[in-house]
């Protein structure tokens, strides 16, 4: 147990992190799958480059969020020489706390009916 | 047009370091086909965006480059330390600190371009010895001439000045260069 990263040391993660953690929860994906499903779970507000990309991505390695992988989901459909990333287990209880985290601040938010002054959902 | 964006976007790939290249750049390209394969998008409206991307986020990723650091950190002082040594210190002057910032670019480029040589420490005491003997014979020319340098010998002495200053100083940092830890490329 002594040696398992502290995963509060992680937090806050990065936006551009979250993001791709979020689109990575649900199995493995290529690049350009990570980058599509950014912006489809965005609603098209937050569409990355490839340098933001690949920059999160690098980190993410390094980090040991984040690992390349063998499988596909659909070989007949895919190209070989792609890379395919998925979560680790540590990129799973990362991202689980940043979720925590931001619900308790959206919960904070709620409370004080951040928003209904101006219009918005509370 | 398949073709041309991908020679421009390689272009565009160029501004990232080359480890991070090495690492990433195939699926770059790659990314960057299926954005207009399922996009429908222009090659050059993407081509804009990949590089307003890369030029946000480049200049970070060579900032982890200690040696890039040190040169960005230099270049002002150094273009400082030139006009002054222009004004008051004439070309000789000049030349010496012309050469040292050749060989600081040289070096510099080369750990972001190749690795340096394994065999560094003993390639560069070559290099430091044959810089040396540069100066020494540049330095030489005066007195073999005389005192007065037509263009020919002013010439050679201007150029073997240069290149033992850029021999002397890159032999001298490729020792320092193999001792300071490089950026972790991405498995």
């Amino acid at each position: 147990m002594a040696d398992r990263p502290d995963v509060d040391s992680f937090l806050p993660l990065p936006a551009s992190v979250m993001h791709i953690v979020v689109a990575l929860a649900d199995g493995e994906k290529h690049g350009y799958a990570i980058m599509r499903d950014v912006a489809r779970l965005s609603d098209g507000s937050v569409r990355m480059g490839s340098g933001t990309l690949y920059g999160s991505i690098r980190r993410m390695l390094d980090q040991g969020l984040i690992e390349e992988t063998d499988v596909r989901p659909d070989p007949a459909l895919d190209d070989q020489r792609r890379k395919y990333y998925r979560l680790t287990e540590l990129g799973h209880r990362v991202g689980a706390a940043e979720y925590s985290r931001l619900r308790a601040l959206v919960s904070a938010a709620q409370l004080r009916k951040l928003g209904a002054a101006w219009g918005g959902a509370t | 047009m398949n073709g041309v964006a991908r020679s421009l976007h390689r272009v565009v790939l160029r501004m990232y370091p080359r480890e991070f290249r090495d690492a990433f750049g195939d699926d770059m390209v790659q990314t960057f086909l299926d954005r207009r394969r399922y996009e429908h998008r222009s090659s050059f409206g993407l081509l804009a965006a990949e590089l307003v991307d890369a030029a946000s986020v480049a200049p970070t990723m060579r900032w982890e480059n200690p040696m890039n650091r040190i040169l960005w950190l230099a270049s002002g002082p150094a273009a400082l330390v030139l006009v002054l040594a222009l004004v008051g210190g004439g070309p000789i002057v000049v030349i010496a600190l012309l050469g040292v910032v050749i060989a600081l670019f040289v070096v510099a480029r080369g750990r972001d371009r190749l690795d340096v040589p394994v065999d560094a420490p003993r390639r560069a005491g070559t290099w430091a010895v044959g810089g040396a003997l540069a100066i020494a014979v540049g330095l030489a020319i005066p007195a073999i001439d005389g005192g007065e340098l037509n263009a020919f010998w002013w010439s050679a002495m201007a150029l073997s000045l240069l290149a033992g200053m850029v021999l002397l100083t890159t032999g001298l940092l490729l020792v320092v260069a193999r001792h300071t830890p490089r950026s972790k490329p991405a498995s």
